[in-house]
Parts: C-alpha cells; sequence; structure tokens
C-alpha cells in the first residue's frame, strides 16, 4: 500500500486491502516472534527441568495460549465499514489460541494518548477507556489438533468429527450450546459490557490452555463483533485444492456477515 | 465554505526547499550559517565506530564462559593487530595449550563472562555529510549537522530505491512510453533520465551499465524489481540499496503513464544539475523519493508567501488529481465539498468531494483519495 491514507471505494478494492492486511500482519508477527526467543550464545545452566522448555525457547516466547488481548490500531481497522472485519483481519493475521479478547483503535487514538499519558495520565485513561477502545469481541479457538505425522497419522482419521464444544449460559439463565467441526467458524452476537459464562470442551488432540483435551471455564465479554469461535485449527488449516480453498474463504465471510450479501453471492456464482 | 486538505506529493515549479544535512551521531560542523554550499560540500563529518565481530572464544579454547576474563591477554579498549594471540589457556601442568589469535585489525570491545564471547571491533571510519543540495545554511544545530535551504524544483514520488546522487535531467522518454533498454546509451552516463510508464529490467540493468546516475519513470513491476535487487523489498525505509543507480517511480506498481504535470515539469529542467533521493518511508512520518533542481535568482522571501496560501488546503475549482481506484489517474477540478458524510459501495461512511475531469464527467469520491496538483 504505497498510498495508506487513500480510502477503499469499491468493494473490491476493501477486500483486496484487508487480504494484504491479513497477509502483512502474519508475516509481521511471524518476523516478531523469530526476534522474540532465547539468547543464543548462553550456555544453559545444568537444570534438568529446563532441557525440555530450552527448545521451546529457542523458537520463540510468545505463547500464543498465554496472549489474552490483541489490540488493533491504524487507518485500515478504523476505516473497515463492519467492525467484524476487523475482528477477522486480527484473527487471521494473529491466529489468537484460547480465550482472546480483541479490541481496536476507534480513530488512531492509541498512539497519541500514550503521549498525553506522560502529562495527563488520568485524562488519557479516561479518554482511552470511552473514546478509543472498541471492543469487537472475543475469539474463542483451539490449538492443534496434534497430528502425529511420523507415525502415519491422518489428519482426517484423527479429528472425524467434533473440534470443540462450547456452552454458552447467558445471563437470562439459557444454556446455548455450540458444536463445531474442524474447518467450521460461529459467531454469536453478544453486546458489548454483556457477559456468558463459557465451558469449553476441546478435542483430545487441542488444547485450550490447559492440555490436551482439557475443559476450560471462564467469563468472557462481548463487542461489536460478538463472540466468533474458530474451529479452523492452530495454525489454520486451508484446503490444498485451490476452488475448494475459495468455497472455504467464502464459507468463512459468508458465516461471519463480514461483507455485503451482493459480494458473497458474486463470489459462490464464481 | 466547506474545505478539506490532503497531504498529496509535491509537484513544484518554484518552491523553498530545506534539508536537514545530520550526522547520525555527533561530529564536527565544518560550515556557519549565511554560508553558500555546493551539493558537494562537506558540511559535517564525524568517525563512525566500526562493526562488532563476537567470536565465541570460551568455547574455541574449551573453557567456561567465567573463566573467559582471566584466559584474554588484553583489557577492553587495547587494540589488537590481525594474527595476534588474543586469548590463551593451558591445562593440566602446561601439557595442554590452546589460544586464539585475532583474524582482523581492530580493538577489543567486549569480554563477556555470560556468553563467552569476545567482540573485536573495527577501527572507526570517517563518515562525511554532503550539503546534497546547492544552497544557503540557514541553521546549524552543533555537532550535529545544518539546515540547507534554497529555492528550487521539486518533485516527489510515490516510490524510489537508491539513496542521493546527482546529475543532469535527460527525457528519453514518452509519459506513455515502456522505458526500454534500447533507449538507454552511453549518452546517458551521469545522467537522470526522466520519462515513460514503466522501467523493465533490462533497463535498469543497461543503465547501471551505462553508469546512469538515475531513473524517474511512472511505474515498475515489483517482480522485476525483486530481480534486479536480488531479493524482495522489505517494510522499513528504503534507499540504502547496494545498487549503482536512484530509481524514483512517480506513480506506482507496474505500468503507469506518468502524470503530466510531472512530465511536463522535469523536461522544462531538461540539462539542469538535479539533486535525486530514493528514499522511502510508508508508515508515519512518511518519507517519499525526490527530484531537487536548485533555482538560481528565485527569491526566498516572496516564496514562503506562497507557501502560506497552499498550505490552506482545498476548495471549489483546486486542480486535483486522483489517486486510487476506480478513477485512478484522473485529473480535474473540485466542484462540491458536501460537508455531511456519505456512504461508499463498501458501506463506509466517508466525506467525499465532487470532481469534475478533464473530460468533462463528473465523480463523487472520498477526499482522501485525491491529491491537490500544487504546481
Amino acid at each position: 500500500m504505497i498510498r495508506p491514507t487513500t480510502i477503499p471505494q469499491t468493494l473490491d478494492e476493501l477486500i483486496i486491502e484487508h487480504g494484504v492486511a491479513r497477509e502483512a500482519l502474519r508475516l509481521g508477527f511471524y518476523h516478531h516472534k523469530f526476534l522474540a526467543r532465547g539468547l543464543r550464545g548462553v550456555r544453559p545452566a545444568a537444570d534438568l527441568s529446563k532441557i525440555f522448555w530450552r527448545k521451546v525457547e529457542l523458537e520463540t516466547y510468545i505463547d500464543m495460549l498465554r496472549v489474552n488481548l490483541i489490540g488493533g490500531t491504524g487507518g485500515l481497522l478504523s476505516h473497515a465499514p463492519r467492525r467484524v472485519q476487523s475482528a477477522l483481519i486480527l484473527i487471521d493475521g494473529f491466529q489468537p489460541e484460547g480465550i482472546t479478547q480483541l479490541i481496536q483503535d476507534s480513530v488512531f487514538m492509541f498512539p497519541h494518548l500514550g503521549v498525553l499519558s506522560t502529562v495527563q495520565p488520568e485524562m488519557a485513561y479516561e479518554v482511552f477507556e470511552k473514546d478509543a477502545v472498541v471492543r469487537l469481541g472475543c475469539c474463542i479457538s483451539p490449538r492443534g489438533p496434534v497430528i502425529y505425522e511420523d507415525k502415519g497419522e491422518k489428519l482426517e482419521e484423527v479429528v472425524e468429527d467434533e473440534l470443540i464444544k462450547v456452552e454458552l449460559t447467558m445471563r437470562d439463565g439459557g444454556v446455548k450450546t455450540e458444536s463445531l467441526n474442524l474447518g467450521e467458524m460461529r459467531r454469536i452476537p453478544l453486546l458489548v459490557g454483556e457477559f456468558v459464562d463459557v465451558k469449553i470442551t476441546p478435542h483430545e488432540r487441542c488444547d485450550m490452555g490447559l492440555g490436551l483435551g482439557k475443559t476450560v471455564t471462564a467469563k468472557v465479554e462481548g463487542g461489536v463483533a460478538g463472540i466468533i469461535i474458530d474451529a479452523r485449527g492452530r495454525p489454520r488449516i486451508l484446503p490444498e485444492d485451490r476452488e475448494e480453498m475459495k468455497r472455504t474463504l467464502v464459507r468463512w465471510l459468508k458465516v461471519l456477515t463480514a461483507y455485503p450479501e451482493a459480494l458473497i453471492k458474486r463470489f459462490e456464482d464464481g | 465554505m466547506s474545505y478539506a486538505y490532503t497531504p498529496g506529493l509535491k509537484v513544484k515549479r518554484v518552491t523553498i526547499v530545506r534539508k536537514a544535512r545530520i550526522l547520525p551521531i555527533e561530529g564536527k560542523v565544518l560550515v556557519k550559517e549565511g554560508d553558500v554550499v555546493s551539493y558537494d560540500t562537506v558540511v559535517a563529518q564525524t568517525h563512525i565506530p566500526g562493526d562488532v565481530e563476537m567470536i565465541p572464544v570460551a568455547a574455541i579454547l574449551g573453557i567456561d564462559p567465567r573463566e573467559l576474563p582471566r584466559a584474554v591477554l588484553k583489557k577492553e579498549g587495547d587494540a589488537v593487530k590481525e594474527g595476534e594471540i588474543v586469548a590463551k589457556t593451558s591445562s593440566f601442568f602446561g601439557l595442554f595449550k590452546s589460544e586464539y589469535k585475532s583474524k582482523k585489525d581492530g580493538m577489543l570491545s567486549l569480554i563477556s563472562k555470560v556468553t563467552g564471547m569476545v567482540g573485536i571491533q573495527d577501527f572507526p571510519q570517517p563518515l562525511e555529510r554532503y550539503a546534497y543540495i546547492s544552497g544557503t545554511v540557514v541553521e546549524v544545530m552543533p555537532k550535529s549537522g545544518v539546515v540547507v535551504e534554497t529555492p528550487a524544483s521539486f518533485v516527489q514520488g510515490i516510490f524510489g530505491i537508491g539513496g542521493e546522487r546527482h546529475g543532469e535531467l535527460m527525457t528519453i522518454a514518452k509519459p506513455n512510453e515502456v522505458l526500454t533498454e534500447d533507449l538507454v546509451g552511453s549518452e546517458c552516463a551521469g545522467k537522470i533520465l526522466v520519462g515513460g510508464s514503466l522501467v523493465t529490467l533490462e533497463a535498469l540493468k543497461r543503465a547501471e551499465e551505462m553508469k546512469v546516475t538515475g531513473i524517474v519513470t511512472g511505474g515498475i513491476n515489483s517482480d522485476e524489481l525483486t530481480s534486479y535487487l536480488g531479493y524482495e523489498m522489505g517494510v522499513a525505509i528504503t534507499g540504502h540499496e547496494d545498487i549503482g543507480l536512484t530509481c524514483v517511480i512517480t506513480e506506482g506498481f507496474d505500468e503507469m503513464a506518468m502524470a503530466n504535470h510531472t512530465y511536463t515539469l522535469l523536461k522544462s529542467l531538461e540539462g539542469k544539475l538535479a539533486s535525486i533521493n530514493g528514499a522511502t518511508q510508508i508508515r508515519a512520518g512518511v518519507i517519499r523519493p525526490e527530484i531537487v533542481v536548485a533555482l538560481k535568482g528565485s527569491k526566498v522571501e516572496e516564496l514562503r508567501k506562497d507557501e502560506d496560501v497552499l498550505a490552506e488546503g482545498m476548495y471549489p475549482g483546486t486542480r486535483v488529481r486522483i489517486i486510487r481506484q476506480p478513477y485512478f489517474g484522473g485529473v480535474g477540478t473540485v466542484k462540491l465539498l458536501p460537508a455531511e458524510l456519505q456512504q461508499l459501495e463498501t458501506e463506509s461512511w466517508v466525506r467525499v468531494m465532487s470532481v469534475k475531469l478533464d473530460d468533462g464527467s463528473v465523480v463523487t469520491i472520498p477526499r482522501a483519495n485525491a491529491e491537490i496538483m500544487e504546481e
């Protein structure tokens, strides 16, 4: 984007710009993770308990299961016509794992408030809370599935049906159960400031933060995009066949109502 | 009356150009305020610390990092020569000995008992900061640098590669013509070539062979750019590429005719000495590539008044150029600047403007998608 202050005027321009943003975030985050890793050249202390973790530290310090909040800023997100588009860009770019709150900067205020906070911290915080932060919602996504290819395992044999089950206890006491197979996404409307109790049971080869197959309970907040359950796998699994991949991408956009119906129909019609 | 301000690429026949010529680290300023300098005048100089090479000496000697300070024969800050023993150790009453000899001249800058590394730093290298543009020194920042000012013709591009260079402007292609290698001959040596809608990979290679100083053209193919550089461009700042010329792209990627007003201005400056810089940074604190032709005889004070007028922005009647699809490249006059937000096809609510294009048609676009044509 060599003219970053311009605004997409057509839907085609918009969706291409969003695609570029996803890829830019993915590559930028990949590079960041590459840098955020253990110091090279240090001889580790002879502590057997650390031997296992050393391998992980060499890859990156960043454990997405421990990242509870992702915030996006910049004109592209601010100008996104539907907030769910911003949420999807952040989810696709960073591939959050576990339960992750998503927020975005309303009109590129975060950096300026950072400067203001050095002289007027209370004022900066108030503006940050009330005007700068847009609560997009929450992403629920398990890490995995873990497939041991060296043992001859195949994805479709290990994960035959349900990848994740989410039970939501709504404010009125009613319980809503969402069951998603691998490759599915779902969006559950829940407004900003509303909370629900969730009980998440991942597939035995998936991890929500407590270990493979372990059930997790939590209270999560909604947002303008609601709760997004992402069962596309982490790392995200895409069909290898190009046509199937296109159909899959359109299906995700449709289920999230991320773009106008007319555009989705045009994609579906090929 | 409604108005808007959209910062656009500057294409100005006459303006005031100020360039801060700052050293990366403290040094010595060699000129004083009021001095008239040429583009090749050294205005400040310093010495840049040499690169540090980290050597795992503890591992080479087979000792624990904590024992390294005892094994190293020099202190931090000492000079070392190529072939000189930097560290040695012996064990079993001197039966087993090992040593490390420096592979280059330099200074011992680090002995780490944590990592077991020894750092050997190259000697400092002198760095000179040239004026880059011919003009007058209007400000001196002690130990840091100066600001040079001149009346000039000034053209900004959208994207560039290569650093600061100088050469005479030479038009070799029309705005909508592809700049191919057959247009680049030996007469182009030392020149800044202007024109074309696209510069080909072969033309870039040929220009470098012919020792062309720079190329200013409409577009470039991104794959060919990668082939030319030998690597894919990063997202940070450009201008430091290790290439033999500077290339300024005025419109964008792929074939795009150079804007007429840009071409006309550069053509009118044919044969004049220009300063060119491809440095580009596309994020907050944006930097665009540029061509500067210092003008003699223009009065700086008169130009300052014009600057104030232009800073006011866009009104009905302002000439603008559209810089995004679906009307990219369209040139026209602002007709209306409605204050109310309007919804686009994308569902975004934005401030728009109505532009009467030169072909007579009227289009509505987001205000952010046009730039003022400053001439």
